[in-house]
């Protein structure tokens, strides 16, 4: 029998090993809306597949920080996530047709190049920031790479203190900013030259 | 350094009244350094967030089969339009309740069918309206059962030989739902020797059919293939009829 809202709603508001359980339910549950995706938007699977787990992510966060108001079902409020998602694809799909070359762009230069060119340029210079810090992210130790996630995970610093066993939450928020620290130091000045 | 990320983290945290907002707006437009970290902030989280999803999806999908095992990964693929898909579902919803309802039509439903279709009109020869069985068709075709009846009963008694004169007097019978009665006329017109063509045995097993009492179906078959078997009038329809029995 499957779960109702309430019952995944409690599981995902539980301590955080319960949630990553009911997370998983959550997602199966409503894992159809792939081949929705599929054929409603004509997407590729892999894309439709993105979409769904990026869609599955937001709704869960938004039901952990009570943004959730339950005026609809879990269902109709996930699908709603999921059709933006699906729609932000297609139209990126449409624009982005043509690859660019960006290698030698430097912030004034960028003014010359028509709006159309510079978006995307400046989309790609974004990109490659990211691929930076993605890179070192690999540098700066498990634990400090855990403490990151588990706040993006939404989970708050007491909470965090709690699942790593910090003395309290002032503690954990210290080390969770001097993670973030400890990663720009280690990329340098290479995000500035970016 | 530290403190500076404290500060961005209070702002997005929404940990900073909105004059301490205002201010850190102010600092964005006119530190260029300062702006550099709230970049730098925004961006760590968006990856963070993005690795986040990453294994969470691994995570989701652990042991899941749910990706085609023809991964549609190019866009390219195909896709029937909507309108064509639902006119294609609705084609096979019709052909699939045509053909359950084909099948699942008892025997006592073809039965039915067959004597509506047949037997509630008989066909008058022309001239002799005067003959006394064409008066007995004409009194069933109007569904004048009883005055039906009498003409084709005291024609049957009278002239024993008269085929014709049973097989209507079985049909009112059998219209008229006197299943045993019916049968009755249909064994005697069976029974009936050196007829060039004889419906009695077929017209038993249709009487029997409608009766639905205990072995009548089981009977009727028999006897359906008997008529099959001998090459008897009905031996079309009773094929048919086994066919769907």
């Amino acid at each position: 029998m499957a779960n109702t809202d309430s019952e995944i709603i409690q599981g995902l508001k539980a301590n955080y090993k319960e949630r990553i359980a009911w997370e998983k339910i959550f997602y199966s549950d409503y894992a159809y809306f792939i081949k929705e995706g599929c054929r409603k938007y004509n997407l590729a699977y892999d894309d439709s597949f993105s979409a769904y787990s990026d869609a599955v992510m937001s709704a869960l966060h938004n039901i952990l920080s009570d943004r959730f108001d339950g005026y609809s079902s879990l269902k109709s409020y996930l699908f709603q996530i999921f059709s933006n998602k699906c729609v932000d694809i297609v139209r990126k799909n449409t624009t982005n047709k043509q690859g660019v070359h960006y290698n030698t762009t430097e912030p004034e230069m960028l003014g010359q190049l028509p709006d159309n060119a510079r978006t995307m340029v400046e989309k790609m210079i974004d990109q490659q920031k990211k691929m930076i810090i993605k890179q070192h992210l690999n540098t700066i130790g498990e634990k400090c790479k855990e403490i990151l996630l588990l706040f993006e995970d939404c989970l708050t610093d007491k909470q965090i203190a709690e699942e790593l066993e910090y003395s309290n939450a002032a503690v954990a928020k210290t080390t969770r900013l001097r993670c973030l620290e400890k990663l720009r130091e280690k990329m340098g000045g290479l995000l500035v030259r970016l | 350094m530290m403190n500076t990320l404290s500060y961005i983290d209070a702002y997005f945290q929404h940990q900073l009244s909105d004059e301490e907002r205002r201010i850190f707006e102010a600092r964005c437009e006119q530190d260029t350094a300062f702006a550099g970290e709230v970049a730098y902030y925004v961006t760590s989280r968006r990856v963070l967030k993005e690795e986040l999803l990453l294994q969470k999806q691994t995570l989701w999908t652990a042991g899941a089969t749910d990706k085609p095992a023809i991964i549609i990964n190019s866009k390219k693929n195909f896709i029937l339009p909507d309108w064509l898909r639902y006119a294609v579902a609705a084609c096979f919803i019709l052909l699939a309740g045509f053909y359950f309802l084909n099948r699942t039509q008892s025997p006592q439903q073809i039965a039915n069918n067959y004597v509506t279709k047949n037997l509630t009109h008989i066909s008058q020869s022309m001239g002799n309206a005067d003959d006394s069985l064409q008066l007995g068709i004409a009194a069933y075709n109007k569904k004048d059962y009883t005055s039906a009846l009498q003409i084709f009963e005291n024609l049957s008694q009278s002239h024993s030989e008269k085929s014709d004169a049973k097989k209507y007097a079985g049909y009112v019978y059998l219209v008229t739902q006197q299943y045993g009665k019916a049968l009755k006329q249909f064994d005697a017109l069976a029974n009936i020797k050196g007829l060039y063509s004889n419906p009695g045995l077929f017209l038993k097993a249709i009487a029997l059919i409608q009766r639905k009492g205990t072995g009548d179906t089981e009977q009727a078959r028999i006897i359906l293939n008997l008529v099959v078997k001998q090459g008897l009038q009905g031996k079309q329809e009773a094929e048919e009829l086994l066919k769907k029995m």
